[in-house]
């Protein structure tokens, strides 16, 4: 079927060609259209003086030159251009050979003739494939705009758009989830975690409120008191934080796999275990709850962090440190790309101090990014 | 099934474009009439491909098909449905395949509308327009396909960058496209003119609609662009001498030089070499600008390649047609007939000295924008040359042009009385003067600014008052009817250098704007010029593609809510890019503006807040300037220069 438009387009692209080749008959000779335009000269003079625009003087000067110049154009030498049928029938075999050739060993290096269209509606609505999972989940955000009542749609995606790096989606799913559904201790601490995730693993003061929520409902919920318990060292209370995780452990059954992370929150409080080194300062808790997560949401959080940090520099560039910690980050994720043009972008920013701008420099030859 | 359709038809294309170039050219170096009747219908079909290809692309976008990488990297599927449209042209490989498409419409244009001249010309015209086409077609195909395509296709987009969803986008790049490639037109008539070694009579009439059309194109372009850029990129300049915008306005400048010495040589013949001359340097600096943009030479918004092979292969074209341009100029220059004689002081010589200076300011912007580039090549130095030097060197060059306009307007063809000219001119000389006062007084320092708006009085009155003279005639009684019945060029002349007056006012008040940045508490009010602005209050909303923080602020002024305005903060999630969105209100003909930063814990908001009094007239007098190129466009009469006789009374301008 495609090669049958494509014979067509190709036939259409041929003939193009070929039909002012067969026709016969030659032309004027060149100075005819000059002769045809002094003509319509004299003939514009003539009107505009019927007019009233220009005064006889006047038009009889620039008729005057306008002869002067018809004569010279009647005077020249006529060749006029024939046809020649031999010139015709080659220059069509040329066409005919060529444009085809051409066209076809293009598009077969190039093309994808066996590639049907694909537009967003036709694959949504098409059979899934059991392995697609990022298909299944388009699939249910295009139900769910749909069908924004439906809270199980937004349960089920809510963890993947959170793993997926989109944290403000994943909390108005966990969000929605909740408000559709009715509470229960897990969905308020879902959402709470998401909340949380997305504060770069500050416990604010929203998360803090879904948490109690959860354990009002359920007074052993784990989550709750685990993030509840990093709230408290977060806000410098070491006491009440011990507290909160002492409990766990003790109410915990032996094999629960919260045990490590929470005994790890244990030690740190402590103080027999030194917080990683670079989640020290004001930002340890948030380098820790970094560190426990799995894998996955790890990476989309810090892609959450780097993100903001450029969207920072972009508002207010004159932060070198800054631009030497985004320009790191986007080499440590490899995004080579990005790495060079927050390279452009800090010296562009940093243009005024020279000295700043040979850090960049320097930096940017040691991660080998020319930029 | 249409994208792979598309796909054919944009190498069918090719193939058609390689065709209209041969056969026309050797049937017009053998002579051949049926060879070069190929040309016209080639030229039309090749176009007709060009823009079934285009379609494809743009439904491919409009409906989502994530097979295309081009729509992945520049889509979404939750992006209104003016940008799915929009976003074909706003990534490098589609704004290349709009770029072929008016190339190509162009060449259709010229096929339909070439029954006034010789064969040979139109052939060696459409053959330039077919060898055009064709390396910009193969630019494509071989580095930037908008058909390349994956397996298995996602199921998402990454969006279009944020700054380029928005209505500007719908209109800027196709209007400086149009203008940019109309250019080609005039391009491959000199070209053809060259070839062929003959100038045909009617040469300077074909020339001067496409040079008017492509030039009106492009300054609506321009303004579109630098308004564009006023209200998003939220610190309220309007142009930056950012190559990029440097690359439109080099042809623009040359454009303008063109249409005025294409209109005297359409009038009396002279200067046939220089126009022609011009007519290929329009058209290079387009393409010196495509090749800025499109190379990746240049980092910035505009440019969204930063591809080596591109680069090169845009520069082996920019070789190929501007030195062979050059080239064929230099050996066939010396054997074209010069034109008509003329007197310094005549409207020719007016015209000339125009064509000076337009060429010193097109030469400076050019130096100011290829230096910084020439020097980073070589040295690795990276400087930026920016306003200070444009300033500097434009400003005494464009005022005295600016000076000059409506003298010129007032001298007589081939031999002009400048005394008589500026005796016609003595009421605009007042007003003007009077004006700069009158701004003096009103506004103050700067002093340029003073001195800038008089002129652009003046340029305004003087422009004007041209149609009133003539509409007095010889009798001295100025005439409704005599006024109505003068011909539209005449308006348009007048009316496109009153606006060039406006936009030169909008200008210099830039010198009196007024700028605050502070950080806005709620309920506290701000002095901005004569208005004071507040915050009424700062919330969050959701946007279909993106979440923004709107700030809503109140302008007043004695005591009186004026308006509200809405700035905003957007963040696009899907490219984790946030932009500003300004909050303007037009109040008389200049503006408040207002952009908003980072909140702060206690309630108040950073904010940059402008005052800008009459900053729109930058703008309007673009538009005003374009309607005055519209209605010299739609003048078709054959126009004619009447020479005045040195004993005949000069007291009437000639059209």
């Amino acid at each position: 079927m495609i090669w049958l438009i494509f014979a067509l387009l190709t036939g259409a692209a041929v003939m193009a060609v070929l039909a002012p080749l067969a026709m016969r008959g030659g032309t004027e000779n060149e100075s005819a259209a000059d002769v045809a335009f002094f003509e319509q000269q004299i003939a514009e003079i003539e009107r505009e003086r019927a007019e009233g625009r220009l005064d006889a003087a006047d038009a009889e000067a620039a008729k005057t030159e306008a002869a002067r110049r018809l004569l010279r154009a009647e005077a020249a030498p006529k060749s006029k251009a024939a046809a020649s049928r031999r010139l015709a029938l080659a220059a069509a075999l040329a066409a005919i050979v060529a444009i085809p050739a051409i066209a076809l060993s293009l598009y077969a290096r190039l093309g994808h003739s066996d590639m049907p269209d694909m537009p967003l509606t036709a694959r949504l609505d098409s059979a899934p494939d059991a392995r697609d999972l990022a298909g299944a989940v388009a699939r249910i955000e295009q139900h769910l705009r749909e069908h924004p009542e439906d809270g199980r749609g937004f349960e089920v995606i809510a963890p993947y758009l959170l793993r997926t790096g989109r944290g403000e989606e994943a909390i108005h799913a966990y969000a929605e989830a909740l408000r559709l559904l009715g509470p229960t201790a897990a969905r308020h601490a879902a959402l709470g975690e998401a909340r949380v995730v997305l504060a770069q693993g500050l416990v604010g003061p929203e998360a803090k409120q879904d948490f109690e929520a959860a354990l009002a409902l359920d007074p052993s919920a784990p989550e709750a008191q685990y993030y509840l318990g990093v709230a408290a060292a977060q806000a410098g209370d070491k006491q009440k934080a011990i507290e909160i995780f002492s409990k766990m452990v003790a109410d915990a059954p032996l094999d629960a796999a919260y045990l490590k992370a929470v005994n790890a929150q244990l030690a740190i409080l402590r103080g027999e275990a030194e917080a990683p080194i670079a989640a020290r300062g004001p930002s340890s808790a948030q380098g820790k709850a970094i560190a426990a997560m799995p894998a996955d949401q790890r990476q989309a959080m810090i892609r959450g962090m780097v993100a903001r940090l450029a969207s920072r520099l972009e508002a207010k560039g004159d932060d070198v440190e800054g631009w030497l910690k985004l320009i790191r980050a986007y080499s440590v994720l490899a995004e080579t790309e990005k790495a060079k043009k927050a390279v452009t972008d800090a010296r562009q920013a940093l243009a005024s101090k020279q000295d700043d701008v040979a850090r960049i420099d320097a930096l940017a030859k040691e991660l080998n990014i020319g930029g | 099934m249409i994208i792979e359709t598309g796909h054919y038809a944009l190498v069918l294309a090719l193939a058609l474009a390689l065709a209209q170039f041969a056969i026309p050219f050797i049937g017009a170096r053998l002579n051949d009439a049926a060879l070069m009747r190929v040309a016209r219908p080639a030229a039309i079909t090749q176009f007709l491909f060009v823009a079934l290809s285009y379609g494809a692309l743009t439904y491919a976008h409009v409906v989502s098909d994530f097979s295309l990488v081009n729509v992945i990297e520049n889509s979404h599927s939750l992006k209104p449905f003016i940008y799915k449209i929009s976003g074909v042209w706003g990534n490098h490989e589609g704004s290349m395949l709009l770029w072929v498409l008016v190339l190509s419409l162009c060449g259709a244009l010229i096929a339909i509308f070439s029954n006034a001249m010789s064969d040979r010309l139109r052939s060696d015209a459409l053959a330039m327009q077919g060898l055009l086409g064709a390396a910009f077609l193969l630019f494509i195909l071989l580095t930037s396909n908008p058909f390349a395509r994956v397996a298995p296709a996602p199921w998402e987009g990454r969006d279009l960058n944020p700054i380029l969803q928005d209505p500007g986008l719908a209109i800027h790049p196709p209007l400086l496209y149009l203008g940019y490639v109309g250019f080609s037109i005039v391009f491959s008539f000199a070209a053809a003119a060259l070839i062929g070694g003959r100038i045909d009579a009617a040469w300077a009439r074909v020339i001067r609609p496409w040079t008017l059309f492509a030039w009106i194109a492009l300054t609506l372009g321009i303004a579109m662009g630098s308004y564009w850029a006023y209200y998003t990129l939220g610190w309220g300049g309007f142009w930056f001498w950012d190559p990029v915008e440097n690359a439109s306005l080099m042809p623009w400048i040359a454009g303008t030089a063109l249409l005025h010495s294409a209109a005297v040589m359409e009038k009396r013949e002279a200067l046939k070499v220089w126009t022609i001359f011009l007519s290929i340097l329009a058209f290079s600096l387009s393409l010196l600008g495509t090749f800025l943009v499109r190379s990746g030479v240049l980092t910035s918004v505009h440019a969204f390649a930063s591809d080596p092979d591109r680069g090169v292969f845009i520069l082996a074209i920019l070789v190929l047609f501007i030195g062979g341009a050059l080239a064929l100029f230099a050996l066939r220059a010396g054997a074209l007939p010069v034109g008509g004689l003329f007197s310094p002081i005549s409207r020719e010589g007016a015209l000339v000295l125009n064509n000076l200076l337009l060429s010193a300011c097109c030469a400076t912007v050019v130096v100011g924008t290829l230096y910084p580039l020439a020097l980073e090549a070589l040295t690795g130095e990276k400087i930026s040359v920016g306003a200070p030097f444009f300033n500097t060197v434009l400003i005494p060059i464009a005022l005295p042009l600016a000076l000059l306009i409506p003298i010129g307007q007032m001298l007589s063809w081939k031999r002009g009385d400048l005394a008589a000219a500026l005796q016609r001119l003595r009421v605009a000389f007042i007003v003007g003067v009077l004006a700069a006062a009158a701004f003096g007084v009103w506004y103050g320092t700067p002093f340029l600014s003073i001195v800038t708006a008089g002129i652009a009085i003046y340029l305004v009155v003087g422009g004007l008052s041209d149609l009133v003279i003539r509409a007095r005639g010889r009798a001295g009684r100025p005439s409704f009817k005599r006024f109505a019945g003068l011909p539209l060029s005449a308006f348009g002349t007048s009316i496109a250098h009153a606006g060039m007056g406006l936009t030169l006012l909008g200008l210099a008040a830039t010198g009196w704007g007024v700028e605050t940045i502070v950080a806005m508490k709620p309920s506290s009010f701000y002095d901005v010029g004569p208005y004071h602005i507040g915050i009424e209050s700062v919330s969050p909303r959701q946007g279909p593609n993106y979440s923004e923080v709107y700030a809503v602020m109140a302008v007043r002024k004695d005591g009186a809510t004026l308006a509200t305005i809405e700035p905003a903060k957007r963040f696009y999630q899907a490219r984790r890019m946030s932009r500003s969105e300004a909050g303007i209100v037009t109040l008389g003909l200049g503006q408040v503006y207002a952009a908003i930063g980072e909140s702060h814990e206690d309630g108040a908001i950073d904010a940059r807040l402008y005052w800008k009094p009459l900053v729109t007239l930058i703008w309007i007098g673009a538009l005003i300037m374009a309607l005055g190129g519209a209605l010299s466009l739609a003048d078709r009469r054959l126009r004619i220069g009447v020479a005045r006789r040195a004993a005949a009374p000069a007291l009437e301008p000639a059209e």
